[in-house]
């Protein structure tokens, strides 16, 4: 059992009675006769905090909502990607092509579907065949690397492997066993803060076909 | 679009149906209402899926009729404990109820298009995909570094899912913000003490309005899982009547944890140890409780690691420190679990020791790794208390109530609750913050930074003591003494 303060003192304060003599009329208290009176209302004064906490929490929500680089919507896969594509705009996503395809004017990017690429998700279903030349083979390694995302990069396709990532220089080491099927750049928060995005073969030392 | 709602539906039905079937199995749950019926559903539902399908996994059977076996076999251990007739009676009065339930989450997850996710997601998701084909090839599981730092819980978790053809089951998250809603709720009002109505209605529209607890239980990835499944390990150990015939979900929740996130076997191990000193162990039963989750927790631990250390040595890698420390501290909880009552008996054990010694841990993450210690100290201020990490203004209330029971609050009775609850939390925020140093790389800045994202882990079981605590000093008992 956890006590504020003796019980009986608490009986009398709810009777409306005298808690302490000392107390009636002396317009300062001691530090004690505060510390007393204090614990004796914590509980309340913490239901009053959580009550106070859940209105400027309301409040807040909106801007800690619009502020958070969480968001929700992030359905990849199936039909549901225009809506997604269409509720986020197409503007940021096709800025960021923009920027690629400048980056990159010889590389044939192809989005697909089209309307189908959320701001997240960058398909390049013809990359890897159409772009790498050197073998790709079991254990061939892909780096990706970008510029300017301010959260890290990241890819997926349940036919590469990973193998390992480094997020200060934002490089991701791919092993694939193939390369045929579609590729997949997932990148954080990008939007038109891309600058720039490098696919190459690994080791940098011996790559047989940069992109970049 | 039918198709799809339906069989994400039949994955959430199943799972429920499921933790239904575990909660019949139990006698203490009998007189629950329904809405902690369905929220201990989720939780024993989700352990019991998750141990279902690693054994199949591991086995190599990928056939979707295995989100069935579930249901089936939990049932079958209702049958046993329960007799055929009170078990099927109960579970099939409530089918109606979880179907509807289940339709419902699907549609509103995909109405509201619920579900966020980071790259994190995508690892696991693949994880999944792989483990549903039966290959070993996924992203997670291609090296022993994934396979250790991505354990294969969650995904286990969205097999179904992969199996339908979807990206990931979002009905799930919806679940699970419900279950640790209704579950925090209640337990604020079994206690000994209830917490006043105004109180916990206080509470969740605390927890409620802040988006970091929509965020994290409808993201993908194994947060609110962790939460909810913490939460309920906390209330079977300090509610039930210590007999370990009824234990079986806390064991399944128990070795889940084990396997949803890396730290947790240090998490478990913090928390069950810290309960070896309390004085709720003591009992006898209750002993015996902590003593079989520790063996658990153990047998998991030792499952997991040692296939990461086959990895290692199969892929011709020399072993990470961490897999070797974690493979031997899941064979140290076995070991304390088999000595627990010389522990419990001479107090070795020392009551709020932990958090001394995890206090001292990170005096040698300071001196040792200054920068590191450094830069994880601000990130982890700002993301709490500097709006950085998404919370609003959780962390600051959170932070004062805890402290402020910590330090006016007395416990002359000792019986250790909500104190030794807090403790907990103390400890084990400075564990996460010590692996800081083990992962060997400093906290950071943002909503998506491991370290905040793990402190939801704690948020459900922080709300339950500052609730407990009100209950236990508030004027509504002298109220009600009629004076």
């Amino acid at each position: 059992m956890i006590e504020f303060l003796n019980d009986n003192a608490r009986l009398r304060l709810l009777r409306g009675k005298v808690v302490q003599p000392q107390f009636q009329g002396r317009p300062r208290l001691s530090h004690r006769q505060f510390t007393s009176r204090t614990r004796l209302l914590l509980p309340e004064l913490m239901i009053g905090a959580l009550l106070a906490g859940a209105v400027i929490s309301f409040m807040v929500l909106p801007f800690v909502a619009s502020e958070s680089s969480f968001r929700f919507v992030r359905r990849v896969g199936g039909a549901d990607d225009a809506a997604i594509t269409a509720s986020y705009g197409f503007t940021r996503r096709y800025d960021f092509y923009i920027e690629l395809s400048k980056r990159h004017p010889d590389a044939e990017y192809i989005i697909y579907p089209a309307e189908a690429a959320s701001q997240y998700l960058l398909e390049l279903p013809a990359f890897a065949k159409a772009k790498l030349a050197c073998p790709a083979d079991e254990g061939t390694q892909l780096w990706v690397q970008a510029f300017g995302v301010p959260a890290p990069i990241s890819r997926i396709d349940s036919s590469f492997a990973w193998d390992g990532k480094d997020r200060n220089d934002r490089k991701y080491r791919i092993r694939s066993g193939d390369f045929s099927n579609r590729f997949l750049v997932l990148l954080g928060d990008a939007g038109i803060d891309v600058i720039g995005i490098n696919l190459f073969t690994s080791p940098p030392s011996q790559r047989c076909n940069d992109v970049s | 679009m039918l198709v799809d709602v339906s069989y994400e539906a039949l994955t959430t039905f199943c799972l429920l149906i499921a933790g239904l079937a575990l909660v019949v199995s139990i006698p203490l749950h009998d007189a629950l209402h329904k809405s902690v019926v369905w929220a201990w559903s989720t939780a024993y539902g989700i352990s019991a899926t998750v141990a279902t399908f690693s054994v199949t996994s591991l086995a190599g059977i990928n056939r979707p009729w295995i989100i069935f076996l579930p249901p089936v076999l939990a049932t079958s251990v209702a049958i046993k404990r329960r007799g055929a007739t009170a078990a099927a009676h109960r579970i099939v009065r409530e089918v109606p109820s979880v179907l509807v339930l289940s339709l419902m989450l699907t549609l509103i997850a995909r109405t509201l298009r619920l579900g966020s996710y980071t790259g994190d997601s995508f690892q696991l998701i693949a994880s999944a995909r792989a483990l549903a084909q039966n290959r070993r090839a996924g992203p997670a599981i291609a090296s022993p570094f994934n396979f250790e730092e991505f354990p294969p819980g969650y995904s286990i978790l969205q097999i179904p899912a992969a199996w339908g053809g979807h990206t990931a089951n979002h009905g799930l998250g919806l679940a699970l913000a419900l279950a640790l809603i209704a579950l925090l709720g209640h337990a604020l009002r079994a206690a000994q003490r209830p917490t006043p109505h105004i109180a916990v209605g206080a509470i969740l529209a605390v927890l409620m309005s802040s988006h970091f607890f929509w965020v994290m239980t409808t993201y993908i990835n194994s947060h609110a899982v962790v939460a909810l499944l913490l939460l309920g390990t906390y209330l079977r150990l300090t509610s039930t009547q210590g007999r370990i015939r009824d234990e079986l979900p806390t064991l399944l929740m128990v070795a889940s944890l084990v396997v949803l996130r890396v730290e947790n076997l240090l998490l478990v191990a913090l928390f069950l140890m810290s309960r070896v000193g309390t004085g709720a162990s003591r009992e006898i039963g209750r002993l015996r409780t902590i003593r079989a989750l520790l063996a658990a927790a153990g047998a998991t631990g030792l499952a997991h690691q040692g296939t990461v250390l086959f990895f290692y040595q199969a892929s011709g890698q020399s072993p990470s420190r961490s897999a070797l420390g974690l493979f031997l501290l899941a064979f140290g909880l076995i070991l304390v679990a088999l000595i627990a009552p010389l522990l419990a008996g001479l107090r070795l054990v020392p009551i709020r020791g932990e958090v001394w010694v995890l206090l001292g841990f990170n005096v040698v993450y300071a001196l040792h790794e200054t920068a590191g210690f450094i830069a994880s100290s601000v990130a982890t201020a700002q993301n709490l208390l500097g709006w950085k990490g998404g919370w609003g203004i959780l962390p600051p209330l959170v932070i004062a109530l805890t402290l402020a029971v910590l330090l006016f609050m007395r416990d002359p009775e000792g019986s250790g609750e909500p104190q030794a609850l807090i403790t907990f939390l103390l400890a084990a925020f400075l564990l996460l913050f010590f692996t800081g140093y083990l992962r060997e790389k400093p906290f950071r800045v943002g909503v998506g930074d491991s370290m905040n994202r793990q402190l939801f882990h704690l948020l459900p079981l922080a709300l339950l003591a500052i609730g407990r605590a009100i209950g236990q000093g508030s004027l509504d008992r002298y109220r009600k003494m009629r004076l």
